[in-house]
């Protein structure tokens, strides 16, 4: 059920409030069934394959837990990296597989044509096969290294608030979370109902809203013209944000409510002063899977290349990084761009310090970093937006057109509004350091943007036709 | 307890003049010491101690502490 | 004491975060002041010069009413005698809120009859969505009358000719043999509320409410708390067939009168009216309209009314089937030239209009059927 329905509410007030009545010794075994009630209501059809997957891991994990042997943990790694990436590979990317080589057979002049399966996605599969894959490595890596039972593994790889569209969480940082007993104050509630709040201020008023402009605009870019395109693709940046970070503010809420500290995944993203910086804060908790993962590895081989084996690395590891997006050459382009702009920077290091010192104010400076970096995310998410290489260059041709338009003042200032409304919410959440900032305002003030911001959230929701999360479908 | 060998390799290779580093500092509390100059440090240590890690190795230390550890386990020495 | 304090000053913080967000909601669109409003003696009006944006699953809509009440570009009530103007009548197929202006068919049929005819071609839309019949000619003559058009063209389909009841206005209804307006909607206690509350429509936070308003009005409130699970209809289904039926008949009385009244009116004032109206009719409505010499009947092609054809009807960014998109506007405006063609050229026989050619090729088939 999407975090942003009266049913889920439901769902939410019935689950926390028996996790409290039950005794702590079943309160995981309680937290487990809840788990799977939510994903089964959302989608059924995959709750068995949920239970084969981390089934499958955990006996892995363990048996790697149990090896002394290096090698014998290496493969034993690899046979649990190899099960997890060929069932998310299979649902996610046979389809794309088949039709690139039809595609390529075509190119060449053969006539292929395989068949392509009508393969549904599991709801959330990308999300929790990396974040059950945790396990193994955190095994693997010594980072977890005390035993724990099937059913504290269970509700950790079937987490309700991250199994859908993330915070991707670590074995290492849930379990022993999962472990500890919970004990209901105040405190929890308070600070869980301004997460959910901002959360839904994001996802309802900001993200959903916008996205109504923004789906009309990309579906079509041909019917409108060039500066309504721009702010199409303008608009698109500060949805996808908050509807991302709104989904991961709620998950981090609710997962207070239940006595958990869930990881933050997004630290004021549009703030970032270079590409590398902007993978700090965006999505953290898949950047940071990549870059222990994968992109540490990686490098680790490539170490003699010196300079030219980190930019490799990380080419490769936002190429996949892409990939994981979804099956199509669009998100394989958008994680290239973003790989290559931060490959460039790594090449031209000396350049780019050279140019850094010949702004004489820093601020200045500050503010060029800034509209740099966003100028160069705005052109990868023309990729990350369409559908296909034909939409992308549509909307590319659309902008370049310069052709009129009636409502150009109109626009910008829509385009204004949404911008400076999530900007004002990062300030804060920056000067605060925290997106708790709302506990550290006098409580007047508080309740008055928690009041009027619930009126405008429920009427949105009533009078409007919801938009489902943009990250439910990887 | 790190060696003024080490020491002078991760200073050298972060550009630090002095900073104290201790057995229990993990690589983001040092200044500098980002992801990608990690192994520019890594390949200055394998350089002057004349050593090389293995991936695994190198993935599972935790603090300077250990890397420390593993310097030594490496020469045969017990410093 | 201090408690109170706290209360009042807390709720003075509601309040002007609420200012804020007004603010905000009219910045950025989500809700603007509402563009229509009830009034009194016409019922649901558009608001002369306030901004629109419509945004729905299928498309979305920009513009703004102008001085004198419609979308569009402004033609004052008073027409020049050398302009020819054409009054578009229908329901939310010819308002058209799913696209931009410059995608409706009146545009390109504007600009397509100007260039061929060499004479100012004016096209008003007095559309609104959810009306029937009986409420478009109640805009003809409430509305698009005072704009002196020269030809009238009404877009019916099948369900417009059922009665609707969406929103509180006058009715047309039969007494005896003579048309009169229904006010009595003045009276009732939903009317007054409405009357009373109107001033919150002025407010983007006050849209809002009205809209929630409106969804508890068409029982759709507790299908939107429960995503749909549970669907309260207002009337039950079976319930809705009967009335239906036995309305139908009673109706085809009202809606017959009404023709007779465009009839009697083309042959005392010369406006030309035309009927575009879909094949599905009930079939004892043809021979009426039919009897009726000065009204023009159009049968719109089969492919714009199918509605499973995803050419017109598909809006890519929800993959729905809905109202027409830009490609259907396209082909109604290339529909209709020849016979607009046509119908202009007999307004004024003594004058006759010359055309380019292939355009006459094709008033000559029209003529030998």
């Amino acid at each position: 059920m999407p975090f942003n329905s009266f049913i889920f509410f439901f769902f939410l007030v019935v689950t926390v409030v028996i996790y409290y009545q039950v005794n702590n010794k079943f309160r995981n075994l309680f937290l487990l069934i809840a788990n799977y009630v939510f994903y089964s209501y959302v989608d059924y059809r995959f709750t068995l394959l949920l239970i084969a997957v981390t089934s499958a891991t955990y006996f892995i994990g363990e048996a790697i837990r149990k090896s002394k042997s290096v090698s014998k943990r290496k493969n034993l790694l690899i046979t649990g990296l190899v099960i997890n990436l060929l069932v998310l590979g299979f649902f996610k990317y046979y389809n794309f597989f088949i039709e690139s080589v039809n595609q390529a057979a075509i190119n060449l002049s053969l006539n292929l044509n395989l068949s392509t399966l009508n393969i549904i996605l599991p709801l959330g599969i990308s999300f929790y096969v990396f974040q059950t894959l945790t396990f193994l490595f955190d095994i693997y890596y010594d980072t977890l290294e005390e035993k724990y039972s099937f059913i504290e593994y269970a509700v950790f790889a079937s987490f309700f608030p991250t199994v859908v569209a993330g915070p991707i969480e670590r074995a290492s940082r849930l379990l022993p979370q999962i472990r500890k007993d919970k004990k209901f104050s105040t405190q929890l509630l308070r600070e869980g109902l301004i997460l959910i709040s901002v959360g839904l201020v994001r996802k309802v008023i900001i993200a959903d809203s916008s996205g109504l402009i923004v789906n009309h605009i990309m579906a079509d870019p041909q019917y409108f013209s060039s500066i309504e395109v721009l702010v199409g693709v303008l608009l698109f940046t500060v949805q996808v944000y908050n509807d991302f970070a709104g989904y991961s503010n709620i998950s981090r809420g609710i997962g207070v409510l239940l006595g958990f500290d869930i990881m933050v995944n997004f630290r004021q993203p549009y703030f970032a002063t270079s590409v590398a910086d902007f993978w700090r804060r965006w999505h953290i908790s898949l950047s940071t899977w990549l870059r222990d993962y994968l992109f540490k590895p990686l490098q680790i081989k490539l170490r003699n290349l010196g300079n030219w084996g980190n930019a490799l690395a990380i080419l490769i590891t936002f190429i996949i990084c892409g990939i994981w997006h979804g099956a199509s050459w669009n998100f394989i382009i958008w994680g290239f761009l973003h790989g290559m702009f931060m490959s460039f920077a790594i090449i031209f290091n000396k350049q780019k310090t050279f140019l850094r010192n010949i702004i004489p104010n820093k601020l200045l400076l500050n503010v060029l970093q800034v509209l740099t970096t966003l100028f160069l995310i705005i052109i990868a998410n023309v990729f990350f937006r369409t559908i296909d290489l034909q939409q992308a260059s549509l909307v590319f041709s659309q902008i370049l057109s310069f052709s009129d338009s009636e409502f150009t003042f109109r626009f910008l200032k829509i385009l204004f509004g949404y911008t400076a409304f999530s900007y004002l919410i990062d300030y804060f959440e920056n000067k605060f350091n925290s997106d708790l900032f709302l506990l550290k305002i006098p409580s007047p003030v508080r309740y008055g943007i928690l009041v009027s911001s619930w009126f405008i959230i429920i009427m949105y929701l009533i009078s409007s036709d919801k938009l489902p999360f943009l990250y439910g479908q990887f | 307890m790190i060696s003024d060998k080490l020491k002078k390799v991760i200073l050298t290779t972060l550009n630090l003049d002095d900073y104290n580093i201790t057995e229990e500092m993990t690589a983001d509390q040092v200044p500098g010491w980002d992801s990608l100059s990690h192994l520019n440090v890594i390949t200055a240590v394998e350089k002057e101690f004349g050593i090389r890690f293995k991936t695994l190795e190198l993935l599972k230390l935790k603090n300077i502490g250990e890397l420390q550890q593993i310097i030594n386990q490496k020469l045969g020495t017990n410093n | 004491m201090k408690r109170l304090k706290q209360i009042i000053i807390t709720v003075i913080f509601i309040l002007l975060f609420l200012i804020f967000y007004e603010f905000l909601l009219r910045i950025t669109e989500i809700a603007t002041p509402s563009f229509v409003y009830d009034d009194i003696k016409v019922g649901r009006t558009f608001k002369p010069g306030s901004d629109v944006i419509f945004k729905g699953a299928e498309g979305f809509y920009m513009g703004s009413v102008n001085k004198f009440g419609y979308l569009g570009k402004e033609y004052p009530p008073e027409k020049n005698k050398n302009s020819i103007r054409i009054a578009l009548i229908g329901d939310s197929y010819i308002e058209g809120m799913q696209l931009f202006e410059r995608h409706h068919f009146k545009n390109k049929l504007e600009k397509t009859l100007t260039d061929s005819l060499e004479k100012k071609v004016e096209i008003l839309n007095f559309g609104i969505g959810g009306i029937d019949f009986r409420d478009m000619y109640f805009n003809y003559t409430h509305k698009a009358k005072k704009f002196n058009p020269d030809i009238v063209l009404f877009y019916i389909k099948k369900s417009n000719l059922l009665n609707k009841e969406k929103f509180p206005s006058p009715e047309y209804y039969l007494d005896g043999d003579s048309l009169k307006l229904d006010y009595s909607f003045l009276g009732s206690g939903e009317s007054s509320l409405r009357q009373k509350f109107a001033f919150i429509r002025d407010y983007a936070l006050g849209y809002l409410l009205k809209e929630t308003y409106e969804n508890y009005y068409n029982g759709m409130l507790l299908s939107k708390i429960t995503n749909g699970l549970i669907k309260k209809d207002r009337i039950e289904k079976g319930k809705k067939e009967l009335i239906r039926n036995e309305k139908e008949r009673e109706i085809f009385q009202l809606n017959k009168k009404i023709f007779e009244q465009l009839d009697s009116e083309t042959k005392t004032k010369g406006i030309k009216f035309i009927l575009l109206i879909t094949d599905d009719f009930p079939e004892y409505y043809y021979p009426v309209i039919n009897s009726f010499s000065s009204i023009e009947k159009i049968i719109i092609p089969k492919d714009l009314n199918d509605y499973s054809n995803k050419k017109y009807r598909y809006w890519k960014a929800s993959g729905m089937l809905g109202h027409w998109n830009q490609e259907a506007h396209k082909q109604v405006a290339e529909f209709l030239f020849p016979y607009f063609i046509k119908i202009i050229n007999n307004l004024h026989p003594e004058e006759k209009i010359f055309t380019q050619s292939p355009t006459n090729i094709l008033l000559s088939n029209d003529e030998k059927n």
